[in-house]
């Protein structure tokens, strides 16, 4: 008697090596898990071309079925998913030749936190705020942003994914921080 | 309000749950979506209009004016068909040899008038030949 197994009671990593072993349908649960929550990234990261998000989920994914026999075991297939999908990105931006913004304004923030800014925004303008500010961001610091803070990765997971330092990562994270406070500041005063 | 890291952070959440939400995701497809073209398919074309455009600017290059042929070439063999007229050597041709024959006297001789058993008179001296020689002095 053949017993079906949960795949959704799976870690991400089982699901991989099942994957890697050849069980397609373990891949696309993990397509199921992850494409939504990797499109919305993308999204975010190319500016708001929705179709070219799809384009490079899509492509991600593929990267990595490709790629399904190299999977190491207990290797942690969030920072490879967003590793690929870095790469993508960054690819992306050197075909575009996008210059970076506002380079020197961020590397002359201090690294220490600076202490709470007052403010007088409410929730949504606050919202409307930090996208223009994010916006406005180079795009290697949005990225570091949006793993490190929206996407909820850890130091190691996004210095693993960006080939930076840990202590790269944190003092650029501290800098970032400062730089944004400083422009919602700035964008009452507008 | 006071603005800390966690607000922000908390917005920057707020707006990626939003755009998470928008999303219109594709299910699972193993292929690529675009229609993959084999390689040589598509090195054909390109390889016949690279050399067509070669030949066109090695055409404008040296069309006309050899000089800047013999700057770039050494040497240049020109190759041409010449039709070589077949002769041979030596023409063998059967000619009908001519038949000599003994010349007649009626043809080859002076002495048709003279009548049978005369003597030819040549071979005398101008005072036996009767001949009056001052009629022929030119006056």
């Amino acid at each position: 008697m053949i017993f079906a197994i949960n795949l959704s009671r799976l870690s991400d990593e089982q699901l991989m090596e099942r994957a890697a072993d050849g069980n397609e349908r373990a891949f696309a649960e993990l397509y199921n898990r992850y494409a939504r929550r990797l499109q919305s990234f993308l999204f975010r990261q190319l500016a708001g071309d929705s179709e070219l998000a799809a384009d490079f989920t899509h492509d991600t994914f593929l990267r990595i079925f490709d790629a399904r026999h190299q999977y190491r075991q207990n290797q942690s297939f969030q920072t490879w998913l967003f590793s690929v999908a870095y790469n993508l990105c960054k690819n992306r931006y050197r075909h575009l030749q996008v210059e970076t913004k506002a380079v020197t304004m961020i590397e002359r923030q201090p690294e220490v936190e600076q202490p709470e800014v007052e403010v007088h925004l409410n929730r949504e303008e606050l919202d409307v705020a930090l996208r223009s500010v994010l916006n406005s961001l180079p795009d290697d610091d949005r990225m570091l942003f949006a793993l490190r803070f929206e996407e909820d990765l850890t130091v190691a997971q996004t210095a693993a994914i960006m080939q930076l330092p840990e202590g790269t990562v944190k003092s650029r994270q501290h800098k970032i921080m400062n730089y944004i406070k400083q422009q919602l500041r700035d964008y009452e005063t507008r | 309000m006071k603005l800390d890291n966690q607000q922000i952070i908390d917005s920057a959440r707020r707006q990626r749950d939003l755009d998470t939400s928008s999303m219109n995701v594709q299910p699972w497809m193993r292929h690529r979506k675009s229609i993959q073209v084999p390689t040589w398919l598509a090195a054909l074309p390109a390889a016949a209009i690279v050399g067509f455009l070669f030949g066109l600017f090695v055409h404008k290059s040296f069309s006309g004016d050899t000089s800047k042929l013999m700057a770039a070439a050494d040497t240049v063999f020109v190759t041409r068909q010449v039709m070589v007229p077949q002769t041979p050597d030596t023409i063998i041709r059967y000619v009908e040899c001519p038949i000599i024959t003994k010349a007649n006297k009626t043809t080859h001789s002076n002495t048709a008038s003279l009548s049978d058993g005369d003597t030819a008179i040549t071979g005398h001296s101008i005072d036996q030949d009767n001949i009056d020689y001052s009629m022929l002095v030119m006056r």
